[in-house]
């Protein structure tokens, strides 16, 4: 289960980039075909993400992300891994 | 490495033996170098690029490959792209840039109109394009290199087309199908030449790009300008902003080329960092640059940005030039173009029409496509644009050039979505094979596609939007899909 903080901050991102409401982002729902998240838009929430958590995400791996429930998990396990290595 | 001089293409017909002779200069200076985020950096040189254009030029032709026949590329950007093109146009062969985003319509066209007689995909690619393989002759692209796992039923058939054709380029006009605009190796020759005019790029610098190579602005202007005038292209497979500025940094890039909607993506992820010093040029195409992104773009990063104006029948049509360019214009008409703007309203707008003798000499069997999209040798656009001194309506690029053509918008039902074009009657009739929709409208709204949707049932279900647009995900390109679909009695 991902920490209440970091997906409310996640999520501030993705909507301030999308524009689309938060309210939206329930973990079933899918990134690009339900939200609309176009390829440029993702490598924008991507590089916000990893300039505001101080992380580097795999491209290669965000783009097998396909609902928003993992997009979430992928942050979250790179957030830990990060920390974990100091 | 010595830069040839312009009279040299000159004397070649064919892009190849211009891009051969060309190279012939360079040494072992690297000609190409591709950066991903999952591989390391491979440097080609000038030597090995050319062997690899004939060693390929002599596979092909064991496949039976010959001059005028059709050859699909459904291939990601890659040195082997660039190696195949060349290769096929040794040969004398038509190339038909593939987009890997379409699907089954755009797909269907593409199939049954140009009727490529050897695929070339990408493996990884070869299930999504598998309905239409039948009878012909494929072969798939891995990590490098390409073998034929399928032979064609019979000898391969040359395509109709007229001499000097090149390419078979997809493009749209708003009629809800893609037109295949033939374009002749002596306009990508021609567009080269006039792009580098107004990029002034000196040999042994470097240009980078991650725009798609099946555009006709990445092909003229990414692919030939660099290998034609000495400049290492620098192919990205990404546009990761942290990948692109650390590319910048460490390879001393001098130039961009890149969409409207990437700088403005570089722009906000860059911050308040320094600009990186080597950089020279944004080279900007594919949509329509603001004034204000313009203007921001030359703040932050210091670099002069050219923007232009070209289409898939003919490119460029006009283009900022170094030391000149201009906020807000799309640039002088280039030379070798006329250029007038057809009827004009009371602010000075109208249909942008062109005539050249480079250009484009119709749609690939699509007489009459081509007949409506020609008036004598004037060719209507589709687009609107006014000049940026008010004019009798006529103008041509002798004794013109201080005027600069401002791009106003699309006529045609077409609208540019991060520098691609979307079709909106396609998109329509990709919703209307929907089973359960009765009528449907889209439309272009403050930067985003936007579908009205009458379904068949009165009790239609509210997941009638999300289950559409799984079904379209079947049909037509992600990037045509509306991020807004509106249910409507």
């Amino acid at each position: 289960m991902i920490e209440p903080d970091l997906r409310s901050r996640i999520e501030k991102i993705v909507s301030r980039i999308s524009r689309i409401d938060a309210s939206e982002f329930h973990d079933d729902v899918l990134i690009r075909e339900e939200l609309g998240i176009d390829s440029l838009m993702a490598m924008e929430i991507l590089a916000t993400c990893e300039k505001e958590f101080d992380l580097q995400l795999d491209e290669a791996a965000f783009s097998c992300v396909e609902t928003v429930g993992e997009f979430f998990q992928l942050l979250e396990a790179r957030y830990s891994e990060q920390r974990a290595a100091g | 490495m010595s830069r040839p001089a312009d009279a040299e293409f000159a004397s070649h017909d064919s892009i190849s033996d211009a891009v051969l002779a060309s190279l012939a200069h360079w040494g072992n200076h690297p000609a190409l170098s591709v950066i991903s985020p999952d591989r390391p950096e491979l440097v080609i040189s000038a030597v090995d690029l050319r062997t690899g254009v004939l060693d390929v030029e002599r596979l092909l032709r064991s496949w039976g490959v010959r001059q005028s026949v059709p050859v699909a590329l459904f291939l990601e950007n890659s040195s082997d792209f660039v190696i195949l093109l060349l290769a096929l146009a040794r040969i004398g062969a038509v190339v038909i840039p593939s987009k890997l985003d379409w699907h089954r319509m755009e797909l269907e066209e593409l199939f049954a109109n140009a009727d490529p007689q050897l695929v070339i995909s990408e493996e990884s690619h070869l299930g999504v394009i598998s309905p239409f393989l039948t009878g012909r002759a494929v072969a798939a692209h891995r990590a490098r290199g390409i073998t034929l796992v399928q032979e064609a039923d019979k000898p391969p058939a040359e395509a109709e087309v007229p001499d000097n054709v090149a390419s078979i380029n997809y493009t749209y006009r708003g009629l809800g199908y893609p037109l295949g605009a033939m374009v002749t190796h002596r306009q990508y020759l021609h567009g080269a030449r006039v792009l580098q005019d107004g990029l002034q790029a000196e040999a042994g610098e470097q240009m980078l790009y991650s725009i798609p190579m099946t555009h006709i602005f990445t092909l003229v202007g990414c692919i030939l300008v660099p290998l034609l005038y000495g400049l290492t292209g620098v192919i990205a497979r990404t546009i990761h902003p942290r990948l692109l500025f650390q590319a910048i940094d460490r390879l001393n890039i001098q130039h961009l080329t890149a969409v409207p909607e990437i700088y403005s993506l570089l722009l906000r992820a860059h911050g308040a960092s320094a600009a990186p010093p080597s950089l020279r040029t944004f080279v900007s195409g594919g949509s329509v640059l603001s004034g204000e992104l313009f203007a921001r773009l030359g703040d932050h990063f210091g670099v002069e940005v050219l923007h232009g104006y070209g289409l898939t029948e003919f490119t460029p049509v006009s283009r900022n030039a170094r030391g000149e360019s201009q906020a807000g214009t799309v640039g002088p008409i280039c030379d070798g173009i006329d250029c007038r703007i057809m009827p004009v309203d009371h602010a000075g707008s109208g249909e942008i029409m062109i005539r050249s003798r480079f250009i484009s000499p119709g749609y690939y069997r699509r007489e009459t496509e081509t007949r409506a999209a020609w008036d004598g040798e004037w060719f209507r656009t589709g687009d609107t644009g006014r000049f940026s001194v008010p004019t009798d309506g006529a103008a041509s690029s002798d004794g013109f050039t201080e005027r600069h053509l401002m791009f106003d918008g699309e006529r045609k039902a077409t609208r540019k979505v991060n520098g691609v074009m979307v079709d909106l009657e396609e998109v329509r009739l990709a919703m209307m094979r929907f089973a359960g929709i009765r009528d449907a409208s889209v439309s272009f709204e403050a930067g985003v596609l936007t579908a009205e949707v009458a379904p068949s049932a009165s009790d239609a279900s509210p997941d009638l939007p999300a289950a559409l647009r799984l079904f379209l995900k079947e049909q037509i390109a992600s990037y045509k899909i509306p991020r807004i679909i509106n249910l409507r009695d």
